[in-house]
């Protein structure tokens, strides 16, 4: 049972570990940030006070040295450096580690622990000479963050018609109450009696007191669907939290009995007590209302979430089956409910792979290390630039595309960006940039990383790529083959090898793995002025939108999110056409005939030619097939090992009617005829 | 004829509407989004108020002619997003699913 809270500890640890790391890198950017210091602090209490509970002793010691010098930081005993801030990093790694390994036996990570907790030590021991300012007690911050509460008298007089428009008044008084300390107050007194009463008219009226540290405008939103049936006063009357207080109770006990509405003149005869001074009996009851109002999210097992998606892609293929029984058998009373059971896997479909997408987030925080360490290393200044954090993508998409962009990222770092010095010289400011972008285009979503560094000179690769013999010294190649070359096997370009990048294993590894899930990586470089790399993935992985062909006696699915039109063609077109070029709309366009890619017999003369007009790389390619069957929406399995080197297939997908369909890469596809060609 | 098109708008506006519903459940939708719902809620507001009386959807359409005013003050940048509008937002598309539903099963052609 220990094991399992045990596991649980260090889960949700990692967690705060992240949370940690996303403080440290915002309280570098401002370093007096009191929130950020007591975000800190608290992510180190909390590890030293479960880790202790949970038998990670050496953990709890670690962190409370550490929870020490993030207490003095936030009493303003000792100021917030780069040092602190990089020695905070680090401890972030042995505390990574002392979670993984629990208590250390080996006596070499003893002593490195030692030796870590005396270098927190001697942060402790040097003066740091806290300012002033910086020593204002925490006490006083408190107060300073209470007072921000203001009071609001609120008076909402709806008209009769506010309930047959579908609100409900109670929940907007929820909402008023989940702001802060809220007194309500209904006013029942044109409420006629039952002989006259329209059981769909409103006769009440409300006012609430709140104290909140809310704006003005947040109360007023509240409202904003009523405004126009209603008359809505919202009014601050003091600048401290005085609901609860024994003045205001008697003004509301007099507005009841009188019937007569508050005004914001009766509050202004009060003498208002700060809110420390007011019993903290409320503060609790804001705590439980406020979260009331957001708990809307839970943790579950990423295999859960697995285990879900694979029952759906199961029953996406057995309601293929049953899709194809129903239209085989024309029994209206099956065909009319085989429709609903498509309609509800499909949303199931997109529901459970919604529940499997996880943002970007949770794997940049690594990149922004990497960044940061390595650029410290290389005595570098970069600014790394983040957007699109909050775009999601599959799990398993997102676990392999770790290693290739954290490559992609340390290539820029030490082949792109300069040295201060140098980029001064090249006329650029000392600091360089690297830019990452993620967004969505279409139905695949874009990873762009761009730096303002060197460049690439395409010579430079040219003659290298001669050197190692990879192409003929008289070849004829335009920028963008050439560039092509850096994804080539065993290419480098850096003659040193560095602790960074330069080993030889580089940019092909980084194609291969972005093609084992489904995605693509395109090179753009300008010599002295930076390079952009840009990787185009699916959304998801397992199941995909296709097109159903045959080609011979063979079922194919190309996936619909790489097609851009299909044509019917007259077979004397094509018989016109030159060097496999046809021309469609004054267009031309190269074509591949998927008869002679998968080494079937030549078609007998046909009285249309199916072309199916391909999109990779912004280019349009045709590709001939003998019959377009339709719409499919293909659960891709894995091929497995025998079919692994089947290099334009990327998986297979089981038919209703329990035979196999393969799925074409197309971009594999499009790229193997340039290559050919 | 006109019973079909009444299904296929039900249809597709509860689909879309739980859709949107199911975004703004999430516990802090990333502000990067924001625009591309708003959007979204304009849009299929715009649908309900515009052709809902058309089909016998009356009081959701004058449910949805609020949210189609305050999402139009959002998309011409009059008017900004906040966690409460949202909140509000949810609120006001689950009263327009029970409306829309209600008239759905009342109705007949």
């Amino acid at each position: 049972m220990i094991d399992k809270f045990r596991a649980k500890f260090v889960e949700e640890s990692m967690d705060n570990l992240h949370d940690l790391e996303e403080a440290l890198f915002l309280l570098e950017k401002d370093m007096e940030n009191k929130e950020l210091i007591e975000r800190i602090f608290r992510a180190m209490h909390s590890l030293k006070g479960g880790g202790a509970m949970f038998g990670f002793n050496h953990l709890s010691d670690f962190t409370h040295h550490l929870e020490t010098i993030f207490d003095w930081v936030r009493n303003g005993k000792l100021k917030v450096s780069t040092d602190l801030i990089s020695l905070t990093f680090s401890a972030i790694d042995q505390i990574n580690f002392l979670l993984k390994t629990g208590d250390l036996s080996k006596e070499e990570d003893i002593q490195n622990q030692k030796v870590f907790i005396q270098r927190i030590q001697a942060f402790l021991t040097v003066t740091n000479s806290p300012s002033d300012a910086a020593s204002v007690n925490t006490a006083s911050d408190q107060e300073a963050g209470e007072s921000e509460e203001k009071s609001y008298l609120i008076s909402f007089i709806p008209q009769k018609e506010l309930l047959q428009n579908g609100t409900n008044p109670l929940y907007l008084l929820d909402d008023i109450h989940a702001l802060g300390d809220a007194l309500s107050i209904a006013y029942t007194h044109k409420v006629p009696s039952l002989e006259v009463l329209d059981a769909s008219a409103n006769y009440c009226i409300w006012q609430v007191l709140v104290s909140t540290a809310e704006s003005i405008n947040e109360i007023k939103d509240v409202f904003i669907f009523v405004e126009d049936e209603c008359e809505l006063h919202v009014d601050l009357i003091a600048e401290t939290a005085i609901v609860g207080q024994p003045e205001v109770k008697a003004l509301v006990s007099k507005a009841l009995s009188s019937n007569i509405l508050l005004t914001p003149d009766d509050f202004k005869k009060g003498q208002w007590a700060p809110k420390s001074q007011q019993p903290a009996v409320r503060d609790e009851k804001k705590k439980v209302a406020v979260k009331e109002h957001k708990i809307s999210s839970m943790r579950v097992s990423s295999h859960k979430i697995d285990e879900l998606v694979t029952l759906v892609s199961e029953l996406v293929t057995i309601q293929a089956q049953l899709s194809l029984y129903a239209e085989n058998n024309e029994d209206p009373t099956i065909v009319s409910l085989t429709e609903n059971i498509q309609k509800l896997s499909r949303q199931l479909r997109e529901n459970a792979f919604d529940i499997s997408l996880i943002p970007l987030q949770s794997e940049l925080m690594r990149f922004q290390r990497l960044v940061r360490d390595l650029s410290k290393d290389q005595n570098k200044d970069i600014d790394f630039i983040i957007e699109g954090g909050d775009l999601e993508l599959d799990k398993n998409i997102i676990e392999n595309l770790t290693d290739p962009l954290l490559h992609i990222l340390r290539n820029s770092i030490d082949h792109g960006i300069e040295l201060p010095d140098e980029r001064i010289a090249a006329g650029k400011a000392p600091k360089g940039t690297i830019l990452f972008k993620a967004f969505h285009s279409g139905a695949n979503v874009i990873i762009e990383i761009s730096d303002d560094g060197k460049g690439i000179d395409p010579e430079v690769i040219l003659q290298k790529a001669i050197h190692k013999g990879l192409v003929e010294a008289d070849v004829q190649l335009d920028k963008k083959e050439i560039l092509d070359l850096l994804f080539v096997s065993g290419f480098s370009t850096r003659d040193v090898v560095s602790d960074v990048s330069g080993r030889g294993v580089g940019m092909d590894v980084v194609r291969r793995k972005i093609a084992n899930i489904r995605g693509e990586v395109t090179i753009e470089s300008e010599k002295g002025k930076g390079t952009l790399i840009s990787i185009r993935l699916p959304l998801t992985l397992s199941i995909i939108d296709g097109l159903l062909v045959a080609v011979g006696s063979n079922q194919y699915v190309i996936p619909i999110s790489a097609i851009d039109k299909i044509y019917a063609l007259e077979p004397s077109q094509l018989k016109q056409s030159f060097n496999n070029v046809v021309v469609i709309d004054s267009e031309q366009y190269p074509y591949i005939d998927l008869r002679k890619v998968f080494q079937e017999e030549e078609k007998e003369s046909a009285e249309v030619i199916q072309m199916i007009m391909v999109k990779a790389e912004d280019k349009i390619t045709g590709v001939i097939v003998d019959n377009v069957i339709g719409e499919y929406q293909t659960v891709v399995k894995p091929l497995g090992k025998y079919l692994k080197k089947q290099e334009i297939i990327s998986g297979a997908s089981i038919m209703g009617d329990g035979t196999i369909a393969m799925v074409i890469d197309t971009s594999r596809l499009l790229h193997n005829r340039k290559l050919k060609k | 004829m006109l019973a079909e098109i009444k299904k296929q708008f039900y249809n597709d506006t509860l689909r879309e509407l739980e859709g949107i519903n199911g975004k703004l459940s999430a516990e802090e939708l990333p502000v990067n989004e924001h625009a591309v719902i708003a959007e979204k809620i304009f849009t299929i507001s715009h649908q309900i108020s515009g052709t809902g009386p058309m089909l016998g959807f009356n009081s959701s359409s004058v449910l949805s002619r609020k949210l189609e005013k305050t999402f139009y003050h959002i998309r011409s940048g009059e008017r900004e997003i906040t966690p409460q509008l949202l909140w509000q937002t949810k609120r006001a598309i689950e009263a327009i699913i029970k409306a829309i539903s209600e008239e759905n099963s009342q109705k007949e052609f």
